[in-house]
């Protein structure tokens, strides 16, 4: 499988914050268009928000045993946790499990993806309060393997 | 062949809206500090949010405050609400103050535009120390 092949594309409710798959890919390499800017607001006080994404196999092979994990979060005081969505789930309060693993080895299973199929994955931010201001982007890093 | 790929997403800092900069050097100029009942910061974000999920059960009520009134109630179309978004004569000063069935009451005196997120809303009023009238443009939305 080609590293290309596999794309990030928004979830179908505004802001990409659950449904079914859109058709809307999340622009390489840096994938800013899936979440808000954060208010100076919400780094005072801080603040959560979710996103959805689906992760799809655009190319003609099959990528199996599949796992995600997060190798970068974005700053002491935000973090990202990651839980597996369904086809179509769309509240993330009624999703559970949202967990931050830092290696393969206890990463998400998101199995195998033959070509053109897709799998939905959540985000939840946390920005604590008294986060500091910062200039440019603030980012975190989603790992993906298989064979 | 073992597959691994990187995906880097990012976010930025928020560049305030030219209506938040005005909200916010409007607020600094009098002392404001727009909260809600819990003394939480309310941001235009948030209210936009809190009025989606009200959708199409609020109310959109202009009133017209006489000169020099003092709490002037205004008629509510429901018994309670549970936001209140109040757009005034910008640069005529008038003052708000609300009753709530949760016993909180409280004033607020400010220019222009008001945003207010109070829950079980029972009563508004109004006061006007103009020496002209203000128009002043409520919305009303229960949350259910």
């Amino acid at each position: 499988m080609n590293l290309g092949d596999l794309k990030v594309y928004k979830s179908s409710l505004p802001d990409s914050i659950g449904g079914v798959i859109s058709p809307i890919q999340v622009q390489e390499p840096s994938l800013s268009s899936l979440f808000p800017d954060v208010k100076k607001d919400d780094l005072v006080k801080g603040g959560t928000f979710y996103r959805k994404a689906f992760l799809k196999n655009g190319g003609a092979d099959t990528l199996t045993s599949g796992v995600i994990w997060l190798v970068m979060q974005p700053s002491d005081t935000q973090g990202v946790s990651i839980a597996m969505g369904t086809d179509s789930d769309n509240d993330p309060m009624t999703v559970e499990n949202f967990v931050s693993p830092e290696a393969q080895e206890n990463g998400l299973s998101i199995g195998t993806l033959n070509p053109g199929d897709s799998v939905g994955v959540w985000f939840k931010v946390v920005i604590g309060a008294a986060t500091p201001e910062f200039k440019g982007r603030t980012f975190f890093q989603l790992a993906v393997a298989g064979a | 062949m073992p597959f691994l790929k990187l995906f880097t997403f990012a976010w930025q800092q928020a560049i305030p809206s030219e209506e938040e900069q005005d909200m916010r050097t409007f607020a600094h100029k009098i002392d404001l500090q727009i909260r809600d009942e819990n003394e939480q910061i309310v941001t235009g974000e948030e209210l936009a949010e809190c009025l989606r999920l009200a959708g199409d059960n609020s109310s959109d009520v202009n009133y017209q405050i006489q000169p020099n009134q003092v709490d002037q109630e205004l008629t509510l179309p429901t018994p309670t609400v549970d936001i209140i978004y109040i757009k005034g004569d910008k640069g005529l000063p008038c003052t708000v103050k609300f009753n709530s069935t949760t016993g909180t009451a409280f004033t607020i005196r400010a220019k222009g535009h008001i945003f207010m997120i109070v829950k079980n809303v029972q009563k508004v009023f109004v006061s006007n120390v103009n020496a002209t009238p203000i128009e002043i443009r409520v919305i009303l939305a229960p949350l259910g």
